[in-house]
């Protein structure tokens, strides 16, 4: 399929002001308040990426969930749900993408953000984003709402014991994200940060279907393992993974070349299907 | 699935980045600045690199970069991404339009302008380089 374009502009929201500033809540995983991003907009949007400035309190390591929403003030309806996972206590965050590209805020809606996130510390959180006014004639797009799995919850740390095969590989166990997806879905991102030792070596995930003993890997990614610099946002594969049936288990194993034993924390981003 | 046999392209290339100064004032506009006088050929624009210039380094900070087509003083805007640095010396990645852009007819002179959200409001020096597909 040939590459989409548009001749529609690119535009920020918010736009020529700070971010979207959310208050995190001191209770782990306990949602902030909505606060408002945009009275609404005209015409209907479509959202491609985001930006991000955790602007302090939380340690190394803590995952957080902002969730996009729309309606009016107290009934509103998460769009999208975007987790990344932090690599220092205060940090900006690159523009990073959202796939599949969001087709679900419509013309004239409030829309509306909160967060809530894995450490029992205050922080402020902020947020902008990046979007096209509909039509722009792109096909590539989904109503679905992104979701994560864990959510809400604790991110899956992958561990590894360092012992190595005879190629001087070790691999971990399998962790379960999911006992059963709730309905078929694509795999779209993950993250993935290590939290403990083997830092600066290459890492390797497999994302497997089936039960306990009987995983049938589905995807291999690879990334370089770091911890406390940079940042950490989701990577999105190449296109979404289009092999996770309603009612399957979903585990992940760590694979690295190093003998000191090791932890990677990870979640993933689907959309459910039909896209 | 989308793919293309169209070559990505960087521009400048072999060069470095098209550098402008962050105004004093927190999301205040730069002028703009030229990035070519005339494109060879109608492009897609595909994304851009944002990254520091010489020891002058700002600031981390989010960041806006207005993209556009016209003559000097004439300037449209065809597309603006919102950013962020990491780190005063720090470069960002390539920072992708989340759509291909077919704005940019053959010939057209293009630049861009920055709004920096810089908290101590301290200038600092930027270099700005697009990436693209011939149309």
């Amino acid at each position: 399929m040939a590459f989409e374009t548009t001749t529609v502009p690119c535009k920020p929201l918010p736009s020529a002001a700070a971010g979207t500033s959310m208050s995190a809540s001191a209770s782990a995983w306990a949602n902030s308040s909505w606060v408002q991003v945009s009275a609404g907009l005209t015409p209907a949007i479509q959202v491609v990426s985001m930006v991000v400035h955790a602007a302090g309190g939380g340690a190394v390591g803590d995952e957080i969930e902002v969730d996009l929403g729309t309606g009016l003030a107290a009934s509103e309806v998460v769009v999208a749900t975007v987790r990344f996972c932090k690599s220092s206590t205060a940090q900006y965050v690159p523009n990073f993408d959202l796939r599949p590209i969001l087709d679900n805020i419509a013309a004239s809606t409030r829309i509306a953000v909160r967060c809530r996130h894995r450490d029992a510390s205050a922080q402020t959180i902020i947020v902008g984003w990046n979007y096209y006014e509909k039509p722009t004639g792109i096909a590539q797009v989904s109503a679905q709402p992104h979701k994560w799995l864990p959510s809400a919850a604790n991110g899956v740390d992958l561990t590894g014991s360092g012992a190595v095969d005879s190629d001087g590989l070790s691999t971990g166990a399998y962790f379960e994200l999911t006992s059963s997806l709730s309905a078929a879905a694509v795999l779209c991102a993950f993250y993935a940060q290590v939290i403990a030792t083997a830092v600066n070596t290459p890492h390797w995930i497999d994302f497997a279907t089936g039960t306990a003993g009987n995983e049938v890997v589905k995807a291999t990614v690879k990334v370089r393992g770091r911890t406390n610099v940079g940042y950490n946002v989701p990577y999105t594969l190449p296109a979404p993974l289009d092999l996770f049936a309603a009612g399957v288990r979903i585990a992940a194993r760590l694979r690295y070349r190093s003998t000191s034993a090791t932890s990677l924390r990870t979640a993933i981003q689907i959309a459910e299907k039909t896209l | 699935m989308q793919s293309t046999t169209k070559v990505l392209k960087c521009y400048p290339t072999s060069a470095a980045g098209v550098t402008v100064q962050n105004s004093g004032t927190s999301l205040t506009s730069t002028a703009f600045v030229q990035i070519h006088a005339a494109i060879p050929a109608a492009w897609l624009l595909a994304g851009l690199l944002m990254s520091n210039s010489s020891s002058t380094s700002p600031s981390a900070a989010s960041w806006e970069i207005d993209i556009a087509v016209g003559g000097a003083g004439s300037e449209t805007v065809i597309a603006t991404l919102r950013g962020a640095r990491v780190s005063g010396n720090g470069q960002s990645p390539m920072n992708r339009f989340g759509i291909l852009i077919d704005a940019l007819p053959s010939g057209s002179r293009l630049s861009y302008r920055l709004r920096y959200q810089n908290a101590t409001n301290t200038p600092g020096l930027h270099r700005v380089s697009v990436f693209y597909y011939d149309k």
